[in-house]
């Protein structure tokens, strides 16, 4: 009887997470960034960039070398897919579902099962589509049209399902711990992943996913069937030149040899020791302690305890006795009081990192200040800018904000406007030292990141109704930045990026995001409900 | 000021219809807005607060049109959603004086404004504290306190009085019948005493319609002679309860006291039934009942 209870408890929480989350816009989006991915991930011969180098070789598009890349990239899945299942549990909390589950005879350990299976069968469902999605592209890129599907779709199935399953774990460990704010969450992920993406670059012992292991056999074929080989290898974005001529190697395949596999069921065996020691320290949505750890991340709160009702006084006012206020708008004032409500409430962890990077960005050599410093001093501000397009939403105000005099012209504007001040008070010290080099276009490409980056945090909040797609796809272009991508800089900081002209794009891109968000927004208050 | 809702349909997915052919015609006082879940209240509320559009149909301020025409109603506008929240990090200070200058008030006199909006509200002694430290009455009366900032000539509020503990509602009712001169209000309730109080007319909705229109004497009127009251054992009452509109009941000396209301085509009980004073509550009960047996209220 307690097993029939157990286990179809741990059914239906599986399940109703599963439908929740496979009907979200978020896991459309998921899907079309993984499409993508894969698309860009198999490059077609000649373009300008790599995702596996092999030093003065390339790899013949047949099943093996193709579905080994796709295998290989599992970390860059890792970076999206953690966000598609990473807000399970905190949502139970914010719907109130939480507190009724807590009421109820299920354990935080069942209800953390129920969960694991949920993101797992998402990411099951996302690696599906993958492996589809690499049969298409063995047909668009592949060099030979003999498909075997062995070579192509195990690679896949001995790394991909092991990955999510680690993903899933992962997520749903930062998940419970309700006391962690899901944007902070967000960000030690993405430093937890340079890490782990790191540890490939230098043949780390602890290899999560299962990379080096793979990297080291190709390694070892290429070595034995290629005496010319230059040497060096590894998996990232790496932009090349598009005319250079590679010497092709052709690959049958990985050997997946039992201390592979086994090392594979080890990790997966680890994540799940992760779900456990999630459950024991899993409060079961008591808000009281969630409240105080809540309180903890803003210095404002933790200043003040919950008030009571207070009857100690009784007002004498008459409402007819009040003044009228004076009917002036200025947006002076509207701004600043934007100003206001984007600062105010932020963790004290957040004012520490601002600060200390901004000194950073004063005192340190103008390469480093301008390569490392400003784009992560900029995306310190993630979970403030991804907040403001979707504010009114979340906070449930849009009924009354949206229904006052001119909401386009003044509140948004002046959200931008705030925005884009935050943005560039914060870069005035590279600004400035860039200017002084005589680096004009840099000072452009500065002022045009400083635009770009809250105009589509803004239009991707208005039409998302939250904040993950701008955190995502950010830190997605933050990571291309301190890895050199030119495609990816809105600094004007990496070499190449100039002759591309990514700040015209860039400007370009912007003035779209605007467009968007005005007619989103205006669209939006018109239809509340 | 005027309104005037002619013809207004809100239709949803699915060919479900919020609001069907409402009329309605408002000049300055306070309406109440009474009916069950679901009757098309709040979608009213929204589209005359120009956050919904009708499918069908006029709604004009003084004769403009406001759904061509939005911002006639904005910037006369005080709006108190059913379900609202604040921003928890400002204190409430800082939250007005931001709604303040959404709503192009700016300068000294609001300020003023707004602290006398806070002592009124009882909420002087908090005023710098952040309102996400808030209990739930006092979010409400920030609410209110928005709605109140630019002293609107057209206030909408749907459910204000929820969240509010018993005296704060005896506040609110004050407030708003001290609210005087060239304007409308406009609210709605599950409290029928909230609005029998301070309303100058009252219109039940049912179904996305309006079924009466009336002042609460006139409503009054339609439960004239049309209310008793009954004593009967526990067996007789649950049988009773199923052929009459009761409105109430308590227990009394091991039976239950009841009072009912006749609905048209009623006839009187069997029993001996007291006659008694009717109240908005009862003519409310009344009306509705004669809705959903399809029939008209009127004798």
């Amino acid at each position: 009887m307690k097993t029939n209870y157990t286990i179809s408890s741990i059914y239906h929480i599986a399940k109703a997470d599963f439908l929740e989350r496979v009907r979200s816009y978020y896991f459309l989006i998921a899907l079309g960034l993984c499409i993508f991915m894969i698309y860009s991930f198999v490059p077609p011969i000649g373009a300008g960039y790599r995702i596996i180098f092999l030093g003065n070789y390339r790899g013949f598009y047949n099943s093996a070398w193709i579905g080994g890349m796709v295998a290989m990239c599992i970390p860059f899945f890792a970076l999206v897919n953690f966000y598609v299942v990473n807000y399970s549990v905190k949502r139970d909390i914010e719907t109130g579902v939480g507190q009724i589950i807590a009421t109820t005879r299920i354990s935080g350990l069942q209800y953390l099962t129920g969960k694991f299976i949920s993101n797992f069968t998402v990411l099951l469902l996302i690696t599906f589509l993958i492996a589809i999605m690499t049969i298409i592209m063995f047909y668009i890129r592949g060099e030979t049209s003999h498909l075997e599907p062995g070579k192509l779709l195990l690679p896949l199935f001995i790394f991909l399902v092991p990955g999510m399953f680690i993903i899933s774990a992962l997520a749903l460990f930062f998940d419970s711990i309700t006391n962690m704010n899901k944007g902070l969450a967000n960000i030690i992920y993405f430093f937890l992943w340079i890490i782990m993406i790191s540890s490939i670059m230098f043949s780390h012992p602890i290899d999560i996913f299962g990379i080096n292991a793979g990297m080291n056999e190709l390694k070892q074929s290429i070595s034995e069937l290629c005496s010319d080989w230059s040497g060096g290898y590894g998996v990232g974005i790496g932009v090349g030149n598009p005319h250079a001529v590679y010497k092709v190697f052709t690959w049958e395949g990985m050997n997946f040899t039992v201390p592979l596999i086994l090392s594979r069921v080890l990790w997966m065996g680890a994540a799940f020791g992760l779900v456990l020691l999630a459950s024991l320290r899993f409060n079961r949505f008591d808000t009281s302690r969630i409240k105080i750890s809540e309180s903890v991340n803003s210095w404002i709160s933790k200043m003040n305890p919950v008030i009571p009702n207070d009857y100690s006084t009784s007002s004498k006012i008459r409402y007819s006795d009040l003044p009228v206020a004076k009917a002036e708008f200025n947006y002076f004032s509207l701004v600043a009081a934007e100003l206001r409500l984007i600062l105010k409430g932020n963790a004290t962890l957040w004012m520490l990192i601002t600060s200390v990077l901004f000194i950073v960005s004063i005192f340190t050599s103008l390469d480093f200040a301008h390569k490392i410093a400003l784009p992560l001093l900029w995306f310190f501000q993630v979970l403030i800018l991804s907040k403001l397009g979707s504010r009114e939403v979340n906070n449930r105000c849009q009924e009354y904000i949206f229904s006052v005099a001119l909401p386009l012209r003044r509140q948004l504007s002046a959200t931008m406007v705030a925005a884009v001040l935050l943005m560039i008070t914060l870069a005035v010290p590279v600004t400035v030292r860039v200017f002084l080099t005589g680096n004009l276009y840099g000072v452009y490409a500065i002022a045009t990141g400083a635009l770009f980056i809250p105009a589509f945090a803004i239009a991707s909040g208005i039409l998302t109704g939250g904040s993950k797609l701008f955190e995502v796809i950010f830190t997605i272009i933050v990571y291309g930045i301190l890895n050199s991508v030119p495609l990816f800089d809105f600094i004007g900081a990496i070499k190449g990026s100039r002759e591309l002209g990514i700040a015209h794009y860039l400007m370009v891109i912007t003035f779209v995001f605007v467009i968007i968000a005005f007619l989103a927004r205006k669209r939006q208050t018109r239809n509340v409900l | 000021m005027e309104i005037s809702v002619k013809e207004l349909s809100k239709k949803y997915k699915g060919n479900k219809f919020g609001l069907k052919n409402f009329n309605l015609e408002l000049n300055n006082g306070i309406l109440g807005l009474i009916g069950p879940n679901g009757a098309g209240k709040s979608t009213l509320m929204r589209i005359l607060a120009t956050i919904s559009q009708p499918s069908e149909g006029h709604v004009s301020l003084n004769g403009i049109d406001i759904v061509k025409f939005p911002d006639t109603v904005r910037k006369v506008l005080g709006y108190l959603p059913q379900d609202f929240g604040v921003y928890p990090n400002l204190t409430a200070i800082e939250f007005l004086q931001y709604i303040a200058a959404i709503k192009g008030f700016t300068g000294r006199s609001v300020r003023i404004r707004i602290e006398g909006l806070l002592e009124e509200l009882n909420l002087i002694s908090v005023r710098n504290s952040p309102i996400g430290t808030y209990s739930g009455g006092m979010k409400q009366r920030i609410g209110i306190a928005q709605v109140l900032i630019g002293d609107p000539r057209l206030l909408i509020l749907d459910e204000p009085t929820v969240g509010l503990d018993p005296e704060e509602r005896v506040r609110f009712r004050n407030m708003l019948t001290d609210l005087s001169g060239e304007r409308i209000v406009i609210l709605s309730s599950h409290i029928v005493s909230d609005i029998e109080t301070i309303a100058n007319d009252i219109a039940i909705v049912y179904q996305g319609r309006v079924l009466e229109h009336q002042s609460p004497d006139a409503l009054l009127k339609t439960v004239e002679k049309q209310v008793y009251e009954t004593t009967l054992t526990i067996d007789e009452f649950d049988s009773f309860r199923t052929k009459y509109t009761v409105s109430n009941s308590m227990r009394k000396n091991g039976g239950w006291l009841v009072r009912f209301v006749l609905n048209s085509g009623d006839s009187l009980p069997d029993i001996q039934v007291q006659p008694s004073k009717g109240t908005i509550e009862d003519a409310y009960l009344r009306i509705i009942a004669s809705a959903k047996n399809g029939g008209s209220h009127e004798d």
